[in-house]
């Protein structure tokens, strides 16, 4: 594993060397403490590790089976792991692929080399890539009503995962921040190539061009494939609920001109425009009403789904395809702290991804607030706002287990059958 | 059938069954070079050709010429006999050169491109009849599964609250608008078919693509490939005791070096342009510079001058027709007809295998240029051994290396030692912030791999 434990400064520190012999880590610490803040923050970071982080289930994740490696690192259990994340305290937890050779000896060797072998099928999704169509927050910041593309982004994927592409361990994690992971953790998934990760990717992926190209998507047919049919439920009632209703996209002319940009038919685009400009409190509802009928009136053949195709653009999963195509991707693990936010990165339930609130994931400061001094004898199971993403987590990794003992049990079955 | 072509039934071969007869090193080694010949030619117009037909048509004289197959349907014409002899030197000189190519992983991977590339070929281009024979004999397990089966499974599945036949019905339309020809299915791994599935043009199922009848034939390829790469292995895990026949040594080794010259491998010809070649020069070693500014000074260069040249231009990706763009411009002070007259377009041509022997040059090594002795009014060979100190030092001194690194080239130069002269230049010129400069922990040893590794570094310094 390449675990990156990392400080908001980038500076390498002296006695990390003899931690380096087995591992990649791109160990970096707080050297300078900027305010009494970020002093805090380390301070908390340590009884965060020390009093919560869930080392075992952890361990049984990254082990994958296999004790006694944590990928490069070489830990005998999941004490020895966190004796050692509690002496380095790192700010950052981050995890990559398993190379074939250390990756300590990198430089030993020629680059080509060095190359990774196994790495989960991740996924990155980031609200920034939202920011052309979300009229409530921008940047880094979010809200419920955004958050919802990150629901219905989970829904349709793991829903992918599961049914097409037959993947049965797959992990959802809070960034931390702004957005969403997913660990697909089949062994399967941690061998694919690059090739076989472009073709997921591809498949998954209908947004295409960049920003200078207005419409998006381009959907030809009445009949859509399987995976946009059934990805249309959950991507309407976003559109409706969400984009119409709560984020108002059709309310005023600054953002329904961004939509109506999308139909290529100048005349449509202008006669909407002028109708919904007489009377601008026309319900958006009625108005997209308006929209659906007069591009299924006109004759021509690409206007004909266009509207199903911008629900698609407003609504439809965004992914970071390079994330997920390249094995070398750095992703922060679960559980750790994010350093601007200071919200620990929860594991999401897919099934109740819809009641997930970003906004009141528990941070440091609130762990370990003076209101909480009570909470502060209870374990992290016992914590009333982690304690399901926590059963979550250990279930995960008990399934991963039980998968592997089947495993097993199937080999040595087969090799006294022979 | 005739008795003799129940070995070879069809043209087409999966190679499963190693050969029996005794033959003799000459055949052993004009077959191979025989079969090579064709598999150098479907290297070169893949490079050349997007689209399969015209990679068929650029190798076909050359199938004609070295590996001809005839169809059964024209057995009574010409004989069973000579059917079976085609298909034996075919079957044969594959056989061959499995254990010149089963070395590396770089000739392994060489040959399978080829040779699965002529088996598609080959496919594609027989009959409906031999194509079938072919997959029953190959034992490949392609049992179709039919379309009401799979809205059986599909159904099974999804099925909620609604009728079969509502269910059929809707399923029928989402066929027809995946598959072009909706009628028998095969199943197969998803990461078997990354192109399909990547274009959404199969259903997935649980991890399993359904692909099509016409996709039919990714299946085979993929059970070739498959096989190959496997029998590959297995020789060369075999090939330790066959060493020890000392006669066949030499030959595989130089059968090997063919196709890839040692060092360097020419690039797979994406998009250098006759417009880019000025503005890569600065990724030159010294030999070509030199070339380079020889060409631009004199408006000509000389015909070894040229072979070298031309064939490191082809190296760094310049196609056949850019390279005729190329010269053409570059010798400007010629009319297209004497241009023509004169065989300098015959003279390309050749570089890249399309004249005379036919033969698909690779791009001289350092040894070769160093060895070459050019005449006082010629411009090739190596500049670290044919020009004197001081037009060595005022070209290096035009490139802005500083007086310290100059003496010290100089002086390895003069020594001898051209090619550790040539890599300091290269680590002078680049910089140690050049991350390949410091990677150089071997001498250059082809003008190609200099030119690779300064524009890698460059595009790795621009990324970051
Ligand atoms: S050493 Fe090789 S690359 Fe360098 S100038 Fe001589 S021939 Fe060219
Ligand atoms: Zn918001």
């Amino acid at each position: 594993m390449t675990v990156d434990l990392e400080s908001r400064k980038k500076q390498k520190i002296e006695d990390q060397d003899e931690y380096m012999d087995n591992m990649d880590v791109d160990l970096v610490k707080l050297e300078e403490i900027e305010s009494s803040e970020s002093h805090d923050f380390q301070t908390l970071l340590k009884l965060y590790y020390q009093k919560y982080f869930p080392f075992k289930d952890f361990y049984n994740w990254l082990s994958y089976g296999n004790n006694s490696y944590l990928r490069f690192l070489s830990f005998k259990d999941s004490e020895e792991l966190k004796a050692e994340i509690l002496r380095l305290c790192p700010i950052k937890i981050d995890i990559g692929a398993i190379y074939n050779i250390k990756p300590k000896d990198k430089k030993t060797v020629q680059a080509s080399a060095f190359v990774p072998l196994e790495r989960e099928l991740v996924f990155d999704i980031d609200m920034t890539d939202y920011d052309d169509i979300r009229t409530c927050c921008e940047g880094a910041n979010i809200c419920l009503k955004c958050w919802n593309f990150m629901t219905v982004s989970i829904q349709i994927i793991h829903r992918a995962l599961e049914d097409d592409f037959g993947f049965k361990h797959i992990l959802w994690v809070f960034s931390g921040r702004r957005g969403i992971h997913c660990w697909v953790c089949d062994d399967k998934a941690r061998l694919l190539t690059v090739e076989s990760r472009k073709a997921i990717v591809n498949y998954l992926e209908l947004l295409k061009g960049g920003e200078s190209q207005a419409r998006k998507v381009n959907t030809r047919g009445s009949v859509l494939h399987p995976l946009l049919e059934k990805s249309l439920g959950p991507c309407a009632t976003h559109f409706d609920r969400i984009m119409l209703d709560k984020m108002g996209i059709l309310n005023s002319k600054e953002h329904w001109s961004k939509l109506l940009a999308i139909i290529p038919d100048e005349s449509i685009r202008n006669e909407l425009d002028n109708e919904w400009s007489k009377s601008p409190d026309t319900p958006a509802s009625t108005k997209w009403d308006m929209l659906q009928s007069r591009l299924k009136g006109s004759k021509k053949s690409n206007l004909e789904y266009l509207a199903r195709d911008i629900l698609f653009q407003y609504s439809y999963p965004r992914l970071d395809s390079n994330v997920s195509i390249g094995l070398n991707h750095l992703l922060k693990s679960p559980f750790c702290v994010h350093p601007k936010t200071g919200k620990v990165c929860i594991p999401i339930n897919p099934k109740l991804c819809h009641e997930f609130n970003p906004t009141t994931v528990p941070t440091l400061n609130g762990l370990f607030s003076d209101d909480n001094t009570s909470d502060f004898l209870l374990t992290i199971e016992e914590l009333e706002e982690f304690k399901a993403h926590v059963e979550y987590f250990k279930n995960f990794t008990l399934r991963l287990q039980e998968a592997r003992v089947a495993k097993l049990r199937e080999q040595q079955k087969n090799s006294l059958d022979f | 059938m005739d008795s003799r072509l129940r070995e070879y039934p069809t043209t087409l071969n999966f190679y499963s069954i190693p050969p029996t007869s005794q033959i003799n090193l000459e055949e052993f080694e004009t077959w191979s070079l025989d079969r090579l010949q064709v598999l150098i030619a479907v290297d070169s117009a893949r490079l050349r050709c997007k689209q399969e037909a015209d990679i068929y048509k650029m190798i076909e004289p050359v199938l004609t010429q070295k590996m001809e197959l005839k169809a059964n349907t024209v057995i009574n014409a010409l004989g069973a006999s000579l059917l079976y002899q085609q298909r034996k030197k075919d079957a044969y000189s594959h056989f061959f050169l499995r254990l010149a190519y089963c070395k590396t992983p770089d000739l392994q991977s060489w040959f399978i491109r080829q040779e699965l590339m002529l088996f598609k070929l080959r496919f594609t281009n027989s009959s409906v009849e031999e194509r079938e024979w072919f997959v029953k004999e190959a034992k490949l397990d392609l049992s179709p599964i039919s379309t009401d089966s799979l809205m059986e499974m599909k159904y099974k599945k999804e099925g909620r609250g609604e009728s079969k036949d509502e269910f059929a019905k809707k399923f029928q339309a989402t066929l027809k608008a995946v598959y072009v020809e909706p009628i028998n299915f095969y199943k197969v791994p998803f990461e078997k078919v990354p192109e399909l599935v990547g274009k959404r043009q199969v259903i997935l199922m649980d991890g399993f693509a359904y692909i099509p009848e016409s996709e039919r034939v990714l299946l085979i390829l993929n059970a070739f490939k498959d096989h190959l790469k496997q029998e590959l292995e297995n020789t060369a895990k075999a090939l330790p005791r066959m060493d020890e026949d000392d006669r066949l040594t030499p030959i595989l080794n130089s059968l090997a070096k063919q196709s890839i010259s040692k060092e360097y491998r020419i690039s797979d010809g994406d998009g250098v342009t006759a417009d880019d070649v000025d503005k890569l020069s600065i990724h030159f070693p010294l030999c070509m510079k030199s070339l380079h500014s020889a060409l631009k000074r004199d408006s000509h260069l000389k015909h070894m001058a040229r072979i070298q040249f031309g064939l490191f231009l082809k190296g760094i990706g310049l196609s056949l027709d850019e390279a005729l763009i190329y010269w053409r411009k570059s010798f400007n002070r010629m009319t297209d007809e004497e241009f023509q007259k004169k065989g300098y377009a015959y003279n390309i041509r050749y570089n890249y295998g399309m004249e005379g022997k036919r033969t698909n040059y690779t791009p001289y090594s350092c040894v070769k240029i160093i060895q070459s002795m050019p005449s006082s009014n010629e411009s090739h060979g190596c500049p670290f051994r044919y020009f004197s100190p001081d037009a060595l030092g005022e070209m290096m001194q035009n490139m802005n290396v500083d007086q310290v690194s100059i003496n010290d080239i100089q002086l390895k130069a003069r020594e001898g030692h051209y090619q550790i002269a040539c890599t300091a230049l290269f680590e002078a010129t680049r910089g140690k912030a050049h991350e390949q400069a410091q990677q150089l922990a071997e001498p250059i040893g082809h003008p190609n791999q200099y030119f690779d590794y300064s524009l890698n570094g460059i595009k790795k310094v621009k990324e970051e």
